[in-house]
């Protein structure tokens, strides 16, 4: 990660400076990319749906919840 | 998020049930579900007993290991859940075993408490790395966050009698929710909450801009400092953080605006930016490379009520909130 930091009062946020932080900060359409995949948010689910579907799991586990705060 | 981000990968998925779970609970609790996990991940990528499970996993719905790894290079994700669907075809139906496969069901989630016609906020939370940021210049790794209010907790971020321009502190639970567990450095993994005694500064009020009808609008204004110095406070369930000396910060700016109908208890619309400038690091968060001062990004936003947006907050159980179902045995 690099930090291109020459001047901390640019950092303000006030209502000039809202938007400008708000596009920055919004997720972007490719930060979302991975949203395109159905998760199902629960071990207990996803066994349930495999075995309606007849499909293998692909489960994704983390400390903190992958679709919410990692 | 970008192993997922990948077209590939993308792609791939559709021959599975594509699935993602909480570790913590799914390594130690006794439920059903988590003991089929732990079976099949002991077997996994880390091929010892103890330590964390995180990773993917690629499996029968009875919990036959066909491939797993942890890894964040999009390559080798994708050879291992290629590795893992080329060993279910092999697999003949008795060894899938689905007609004898049964749903498994645990006995306590944190999702159980989600509080349905209360405040949920969704937030993105991004490394600011530019003075001159530009939307284009992102660094790709970022994070997503839940917050929950009640729906009473939420009515009291208006104040009980209402007059326009009014000007109000929100009431301390509201504040140290926000402050203790969601403006914290887990922008790139997940770090701890601060504890009440944690926060020096806590100002943030609401103005209200307009009355109309039963609709309140707000201004939401704040500044906060929270530092973590020495021993971790919180639960000894945490044993990983036990022996953890900290030192880490946060200091945060916020500013927004929302509209609260009083008709139907609930906001309408809610948005809620901060900057934050940090310090330090937890032991998972990934800020062994920038120590010291940097700048975070947080954007609050409501929340839909599709299901994979009813995802418990970190660190739910230490909310002090009586509505919180807690599991009957700890795990």
């Amino acid at each position: 990660m690099l930090l291109n930091i020459k001047n901390e009062s640019n950092f303000v946020l006030n209502k000039k400076t809202y938007h400008k932080w708000y596009d920055i900060i919004k997720p972007s359409k490719e930060d979302l990319a991975w949203t395109n995949i159905p998760w199902l948010t629960t071990f207990e689910a996803g066994i349930k749906e495999s075995i309606d579907q007849e499909k293998p799991l692909l489960l994704w586990v983390m400390n903190g919840h992958p679709l919410g705060c990692t | 998020m970008s192993v997922w981000s990948d077209p590939r990968i993308i792609k791939i998925t559709e021959k599975f049930i594509p699935t993602t779970d909480e570790v913590y609970r799914l390594q130690r609790a006794v439920d059903l579900d988590a003991i089929r996990f732990q079976n099949m991940a002991k077997q996994g990528h880390y091929k010892k007993e103890g330590g964390t499970r995180q990773g993917i996993y690629v499996c029968t719905p009875n919990g036959n290991l066909l491939s797993s790894t942890n890894s964040l290079n999009p390559d080798i994700v994708l050879d291992v859940i290629k590795d893992g669907l080329e060993k279910w075809k092999d697999l003949s139906p008795a060894q899938r075993n689905i007609k004898h496969a049964r749903p498994v069901k645990a006995s306590h989630r944190w999702e159980h408490s989600y509080p349905l016609g209360g405040l949920v906020l969704r937030s993105s939370k991004v490394d600011l790395l530019d003075d001159h940021p530009n939307p284009t210049k992102k660094n790709k790794r970022w994070n997503i966050d839940y917050v929950w209010f009640s729906n009473e907790e939420a009515r009291q971020w208006i104040p009980d009698s209402i007059h326009f321009e009014q000007v109000y502190q929100l009431p301390n639970f509201i504040k140290n929710r926000l402050l203790q567990f969601h403006f914290v450095d887990n922008v790139i993994g997940q770090t701890l909450p601060f504890t009440k005694s944690q926060i020096e500064v806590s100002d943030i009020k609401t103005k209200i801009i307009d009355l109309n009808d039963s609709i309140v609008t707000i201004e939401i204004e704040g500044y906060s400092e929270a530092k973590a110095r020495g021993a971790w406070l919180f639960g000894k369930d945490w044993k990983e953080w036990s022996d953890t000396k900290l030192d880490h910060g946060i200091e945060t700016t916020i500013l927004g605006t929302a509209e609260y109908s009083l008709a139907s208890n609930s906001f309408n619309k809610f948005e809620m930016l901060a900057i934050g400038k940090r310090y330090g690091r937890t032991k998972f968060n990934g800020r062994s490379e920038i120590m010291g001062g940097s700048y975070v990004g947080f954007l609050y936003s409501l929340a839909s009520n599709k299901f994979e947006e009813k995802i418990a907050p970190a660190f739910i159980e230490y909310y002090d909130a009586n509505w919180i179902i807690k599991p009957k045995k700890v795990h």
